[in-house]
């Protein structure tokens, strides 16, 4: 349910600014990341964990003439927004320490091996953190600098049963530098709109008073590293960084998107809980939709659980133990048909917010045009652990950037070629993302 | 730089475990954790360790570097609540803590990130808000009506030194007056206290625990905390918040350098409500209760589970129960691992078939036999599957968390779980792990173990039969340090019983609860005195919990630390 926003710029005129005139604002300024009509790009993640059930999930046929996966019906209305891509590995993330929950968790999006560490994962190796920026970072930084936000991390139970270590993280600012995503819908309410719920003179106040705030507070972080050593030095410099970061963003008067319309805030579930997961995922996708929409910030992602899960899916009628179900042997066709089931949900959820994109118009096209989904999995097939043949597709073209309507297949592709192709896709030139020994340049066939 | 202790490779379970890893083929299900061990956030280094007492010769030459602590998610709200008399935990909607083995106050892993320095933004505006609107007359030195700038400034040298667990120096107290003063000249007096608030709150000496070097000291030096930073590692760590009035006149004394005065503050703190608060917190992290917000159960497995409240229950029950060893009780190793007490609501009486309930403690009686913690309802339901029991959970869970043994990874990835059958009982599927010799290496060492629980079922209940089948709950206990403890057990409480004979259990809960109290793992090599201190008085105390506390309290590792390196100016993460 949404209410009309009723904001008001500086002189107190509507702010629904039409996004042309915003849009071709910021080409003005060569901005790159900007689509040829004007509007913004976007980019965003989805994931889901524990590989996928091959025979349900990739598509038969060729690369024109395709039949979508069984599990994957939902998007069939969307068909000709897809690049569905098989046999792309992920060699990198087996070259470095860790099990192999850990190294797709901690490499898909960074393409790059683990650190070395004292993370123990489910059958007892150890690892540390992913070692770089993930490519949403990468594109943020390209294409996130003028909305009060750079990104948003979504999750949907993505910190359950273990919190915060290598194995619920796929998102890095850089080495080391996970970023936690927000399982709790009214939270993520509070951080995209609460501020755009607000009456516009009192905004315009509070904004100004946080400044003096933060500028005090920047001033304490500057005494004080001069009084630590190097390693506290290092936690206050990364520390207050973001403070300064926070800062300037929070002086921007922020310019909204002419279909932003600033949601009522989502009913409180509790975000661990199985049996509100299904909830819990309308309200991020919805919020997360319209954040993009309202121009808030052009990167984003969606985490549906994580690497070490144990979910059962109540709201399915699916209350099997995951992590086990995704081990079943190969003739256990039980476990692969409730498996699929899960598959399917996870695929509604992503035509839904498909959906979503696709309700709101942007000039000629719509949100959606003006986006790329990469969606991932940190495995390619759970009773394997393998990271090869893995579950990746995109959908929609970026601004016309990827060819869409395709079922694309490779030979034991480099994932890394894949993640060069997205920053390519945002003005970002280098033909190489991750380890470089895994890139040979942009992935063949996608523009 | 990392503070990472480089945790000497385990010379005695490495030898043990290395049947997990030598010549293994293909099949990997070996230790994978396919068991539903929904806490198994990964543990603490050192395990396994040779207890080092022939290596310490008299004092440790050198206490491990600890980088300065990020206060947590309770940490803060702890804080703010005895700081400025918020009791909203505002922290809960946090991020959590990034950890690399049990302990959420991590002192590497703990970090900001760009969500949680906005989070800071948020509460700090939550916070200033409610203690203007609700609590000013109680925060300030003068009646609010008619606050003035000698008012302000007084609020501002009354709460810096609380709020940063020191005294500050000019420039800091000039800093925040000056924010008070232009703010209350745009504001307005309650405005500015709150705005002042906002900045208090956001800063490194509130957030952080910092540890400042004395004059002249140079890196690698070993040198002794101030008092302040001493009642700071005190109160955080028997109290989870700041220190109290009592404890920070008594630092404002510098009585604190003797650590007579120092544990006699420690005793007085743990007759305290804060220790409750540590106690609880300690209990969630090393047994990973965290977990049980994000259990779900078969409905059809367990009719009567309420799915709405069991898991919560679930907790509440098992922190009644340690905190009526630890304050009710004697608060001994012993009492933890055999009181028979088990504490529930009226649902889960209903659902475990209660027979009656102790007016004295509030105890219930329920079928079966109860020995301390491992055979909590809770814990047992915890460690199982979402319909059954978890032989590998509740396996791995004891090496884990009560062994501090690390299990070494099966080199294979092929992963095939015991096919399900009806007719069978739990054992008799997971005992494929015994025959197939590619998963017996790693094994022998979880499933007998998990076996003596088989009597819990995946709910926790007491059970004789299976499938129709007699429960067999004989089991193993084998890879210890403590050779003598090693050997057969009929059940669970057998098994708690041959725990606690052993060293092994002792010495990890030293290492849990050093851990805990210096947000780093004891390190091995560099502090073997401490070590072995810590462990003689454990032992001599008869395992009283609450003397390992106060002995880690008056440990080196407790009252010292290293200088760091200076670095280069402006070095960056």
């Amino acid at each position: 349910m949404f209410r009309r926003s009723l904001l008001r710029g500086a002189a107190g005129s509507l702010l629904a600014l039409p996004l042309l005139e915003l849009g071709s604002r910021r080409v003005a300024q060569a901005a790159p990341g900007t689509a040829a009509d004007g509007y913004p790009l976007r980019m965003l993640v989805f994931f889901n964990p524990n590989g996928c059930w091959p025979a349900t999930w990739f598509p038969s046929g060729s690369e024109n003439a395709f039949t979508l996966g069984s599990s994957m019906a939902a998007l069939e209305p969307y068909k000709d927004k897809l690049l569905v891509l098989d046999g792309v590995d992920m060699p990198v993330v087996d070259a470095g320490p860790g099990e192999d929950h850990q190294q797709g968790m901690g490499g898909v999006l960074t393409g790059r091996a683990l650190q070395a560490g004292e993370m123990v994962g489910g059958d007892g190796s150890k690892a540390g953190w992913g070692d770089g920026i993930s490519i949403d970072q990468r594109i943020a930084e390209q294409i996130g600098t003028s909305t009060p936000l750079r990104s948003i991390e979504a999750g949907i139970r993505a910190n359950a049963f273990i919190g915060g270590e290598v194995r619920s993280r796929i998102i890095y600012a850089g080495p080391a530098q996970p970023l936690p995503p927000e399982d709790n819908p009214q939270a993520l309410w509070q951080r995209l709109f609460a501020d755009f719920a607000a009456d516009p003179t009192e905004m315009a106040i509070r904004r100004a008073k946080r400044v003096s705030v933060l500028d005090t507070v920047g001033a304490q972080f500057d005494r004080m590293r001069t009084r630590v050593g190097a390693v506290d030095r290092d936690k206050l410099d990364q520390h207050v960084a973001l403070v300064r970061d926070l800062e300037l963003r929070l002086q921007q008067e922020p310019v909204l998107g002419e279909h932003c319309m600033v949601p009522g805030q989502p009913p409180a579930l509790a975000p661990d809980d199985a049996n509100v997961m299904h909830m819990v995922s309308q309200a991020q996708i919805d919020l997360l939709a319209m954040a993009l929409a309202c121009d808030i910030t052009r990167v984003g992602s969606l985490q549906y659980s994580n690497g070490a899960n144990h979910h059962t899916f109540p709201f399915i009628g699916s209350n099997s133990d995951g992590h086990g179900l995704s081990h079943a042997p190969e003739e256990d066709a039980t476990s692969w048909n409730e498996w699929t089931l899960r598959q399917t949900w996870y695929c509604e959820q992503f035509a839904y917010l498909l959906s979503r994109l696709a309700s709101i118009p942007e000039g000629d096209v719509t949100l959606l045009d003006h986006t790329v989904i990469l969606w991932v999995n940190e495995l390619a097939k759970g009773n394997t652990h393998s990271h090869q043949r893995m579950p990746f597709l995109l959908a929609g073209s970026a601004g016309g950037y990827f060819r869409t309507g395709r079922y694309l297949t490779y030979q034991n592709a480099s994932h890394n070629d894949l993640l060069v192709s997205l920053q390519n896709a945002f003005g970002i030139e280098e033909q190489s993302f991750g380890a470089p020994e895994y890139c040979t340049g942009a992935l063949a066939g996608l523009t | 730089m990392r503070f990472r202790s480089p945790a000497p490779a385990l010379s005695l379970a490495a030898s043990l475990l290395a049947g997990c890893y030598h010549g293994l083929t293909g099949d990997g299900a070996a230790a994978h954790d396919d068991g539903g061990d929904a806490g198994d956030a990964g543990d603490e280094g050192d395990p396994g360790e040779v207890p080092p007492a022939a290596s310490c010769a008299a004092t440790d030459p050198t206490v491990p570097a600890t980088p300065m602590r990020l206060l947590t998610r309770y940490e803060y709200d702890n804080t703010v609540r005895d700081l400025l008399g918020d009791t909203t935990r505002p922290a809960q909607g946090f991020a959590p803590e990034n950890h690399s083995g049990l302990f959420e106050n991590d002192a590497v892993e703990h970090q900001v990130s760009k969500d949680v320095v906005r989070q800071y933004l948020d509460a700090a505006e939550g916070i200033a808000a409610r203690a203007v609107a609700e609590r000013l007359a109680t925060l300030v030195p003068c009646d609010p009506a008619v606050g003035d700038a000698s008012c302000g400034h007084a609020f501002v040298e009354t709460l810096l030194p609380r709020a940063f667990r020191r005294p500050v120096d000019l420039a800091e107290r000039n800093a925040f007056v000056a924010l008070f003063d232009a703010a209350s000249a745009q504001y307005g007096f309650g405005e500015g206290i709150a705005i002042t608030l906002q900045a208090v709150l956001q800063s490194p000496q509130f957030l952080y625990r910092i540890e400042l070097d004395p004059p002249g000291a140079q890196p690698g030096d070993r040198v002794a905390l101030s008092n302040h930073e001493l009642a700071t590692r005190l109160s955080y760590f028997l109290t989870a918040s700041m220190p109290d009035t009592v404890l920070r006149a008594s630092a404002d004394a510098g009585e604190l350098d003797d650590p007579e005065a120092l544990e006699l503050q420690a005793r007085r703190l743990l007759e305290s409500d804060g220790a409750r608060e540590t106690v609880a917190q300690f209990h969630r992290q090393w047994l990973g209760l965290g977990a049980l917000g994000s259990v779900a159960k078969d409905p059809a497995a367990f009719p009567g589970l309420d799915p709405s409240t069991f898991a919560g229950d679930w907790n509440d029950s098992l922190q009644q129960f340690i905190a009526h060893v630890f304050f009710d009780g004697d608060a001994t190793l012993s009492q933890l691992f055999s009181a028979p007490e088990v504490f529930l609501t009226p649902e889960l009486a209903a659902f475990y078939v209660a027979a009656g309930q102790d007016p004295e403690t509030g105890a219930w009686t329920i079928p079966g036999k109860h020995a301390g913690l491992l055979t909590q309802p809770g814990l047992m339901g915890l460690l199982a599957y979402p319909d059954g029991s978890s032989p590998v959970a509740r396996g791995v869970f004891v090496r884990k968390r009560l062994l501090c043994q690390e299990l070494s990874p099966p080199p294979g990835v092929a992963i095939t779980p015991p096919a399900p059958d009806p007719n069978a009982t739990t054992r008799e599927r997971f005992e494929q792990h015994s025959t197939d010799p590619a998963c017996a290496g790693c094994h022998r060492l979880i499933d007998p173990i998990g076996f003596a629980f088989e009597n819990y079922d995946g709910a926790g209940r007491w059970r004789t039969t299976e499938n129709g089948t007699p429960i067999d709950a004989s089991g193993e206990l084998v890879g210890l340090l403590d050779a003598d403890a090693e050997g057969e057990m009929a059940d669970a409480a057998a098994l708690s019983a041959r725990l606690l004979d052993s060293r092994d259990l002792q010495s990890c809960m030293v290492q849990q609860w050093s851990t805990f109290a210096l947000g780093r793992g004891l390190d091995h090599e560099l502090e073997p005195c401490t070590v072995a201190e810590l462990q003689a008085q454990f032992d001599g105390s008869g395992g009283d919990l609450r003397e390992l506390l106060v002995a880690i309290v008056r440990s080196d590792a407790f009252r010292y630390r290293t200088v760091q390196t200076a670095g280069e100016e402006g070095a960056g993460p």
